[in-house]
């Protein structure tokens, strides 16, 4: 009798073990319409390959963020007058854009906030020399809270 | 073998047992309480470990690098999905949203996401809301009205919290001395319930929407987003 409890013990002991060490494993959930990979892993690549010669980075969007010009990634072959950037939510002041080559800041006079709140604009130096320039922009709205957001073009003439 | 001896170790055993036994049951109702973050991600709604007075229209995640295909949602209680449509990317492809089933229960609920970009770069992350319909009676009721008036005062959402039926026309008017927003949540995404953004309200102005379908509706003013909040409850 002694044995026979011992054995049933033994037996629940070892079930409840097997189904304990399964919970370490995946589970997954029932009624899951589009299923999510169980990879955490994250490998975020942050170069977005245009031509051999320009490895732009990965762009950052402010929210409402709509277009710019130049738009991301494209290479020019010659200077644009002016970098533009559209959104479709009023803009604040304090808004800025700044064009940067190796750390040189080549735009030229004050960030201009449009009449309808909606665009950034800001000059750019006309004799700007060929290479990859990053457009790095804040975007402020009408509580004075800001968001910033940069992209890339290049000039190759 | 001394009798004690063997009573003793299958006691032991058996206390083994049980604690594996509980700690599967529990890992398996109640996921690890863990928010994880993704790359790029900027706001969502709900906010993570908000707790709202009815369900949400949608669960609305917001990033800053454009969405791709691959990117889902899952909003899950006791091992349930209770989103009631696929998951979709905006126009805008910085926020994806999954609707959920308008009789969602009271509860804890677990936002588990995939977020995918450019090159098939995904990664997971999760958080936390839960619903509980008691808190419904701290809101103003005007179920009974066809058309109700919130009033934009003293930096104010006037009254905050509103109760109000499906297909109720609502009309927020600017009575204060500054200019005022109606944004649905968040700021300054505003993507919660896209037909809920105003551009500038200046004094005397009116913005008007009419709520077809029941849920919650969390919005703020953009010109002072941190203090003046908002929210309807529709039924």
């Amino acid at each position: 009798m002694q044995k026979l409890i011992l054995s049933v013990i033994t037996v629940f002991v070892v079930i409840a073990t097997v189904i304990a060490f399964s919970s370490s494993q995946n589970i997954k959930d029932t009624n899951q319409p589009t299923p999510i990979p169980d990879d955490d892993s994250v490998t975020v690549d942050t170069t977005i390959k245009e031509t051999p010669e320009v490895v732009f980075a990965t762009p950052k969007k402010a929210a409402h963020f709509v277009k710019s010009s130049p738009e991301h990634g494209t290479t020019v072959i010659a200077a644009p007058q002016q970098v533009q950037i559209s959104f479709n939510f009023d803009l604040g002041v304090n808004s800025n854009i700044a064009v940067t080559r190796d750390g040189k800041d080549y735009s030229t006079g004050n960030t201009i906030v449009s009449s309808d709140r909606l665009v950034l604009s800001k000059g750019l130096q006309s004799d700007v020399p060929n290479g990859l320039y990053t457009v790095s922009y804040t975007a402020c709205w009408p509580d004075g809270s800001c968001h910033d957001g940069s992209f890339q073009f290049a000039v190759n003439r | 073998m001394n009798r004690k001896t063997v009573l003793l170790g299958a006691t032991g055993f058996l206390l083994i047992g049980l604690t594996a036994f509980y700690l599967w049951y529990e890992r398996k109702i109640e996921p690890k309480r863990e928010t994880v973050t993704t790359p790029h991600f900027e706001t969502s709604t709900p906010e993570d470990g908000v707790v709202l007075a009815g369900v949400p229209l949608n669960v609305t995640l917001d990033f800053n690098l454009d969405l791709v295909s691959g990117s889902s949602i899952l909003i899950m209680q006791e091992g349930i999905d209770y989103g009631s449509s696929s998951t979709e990317i905006d126009e805008n492809k910085l926020s994806m949203r999954r609707r959920l089933v308008s009789n969602a229960p009271n509860g804890n609920y677990t936002i588990k996401y995939r977020a995918c970009w450019i090159n098939n770069n995904c990664a997971n992350g999760q958080y936390f809301f839960s619903i509980d319909r008691s808190l419904a009676d701290s809101f103003t009721d005007y179920r009974s009205q066809d058309e109700v008036v919130i009033d934009m005062r003293t930096l104010a959402f006037l009254p905050e919290k509103m109760r109000i039926a499906r297909g109720t026309k609502v009309t927020w008017k600017n009575s204060d001395t500054v200019n005022h927003y109606v944004n649905t949540d968040a700021h300054p995404s505003h993507t919660y319930h896209l037909n809920q953004n105003s551009r500038e309200l200046p004094p005397g102005a009116e913005y008007t929407v009419v709520f077809d379908e029941r849920g919650i509706y969390p919005y703020h003013c953009s010109a002072h987003a941190s203090t003046m909040i908002g929210s309807l409850l529709v039924e």
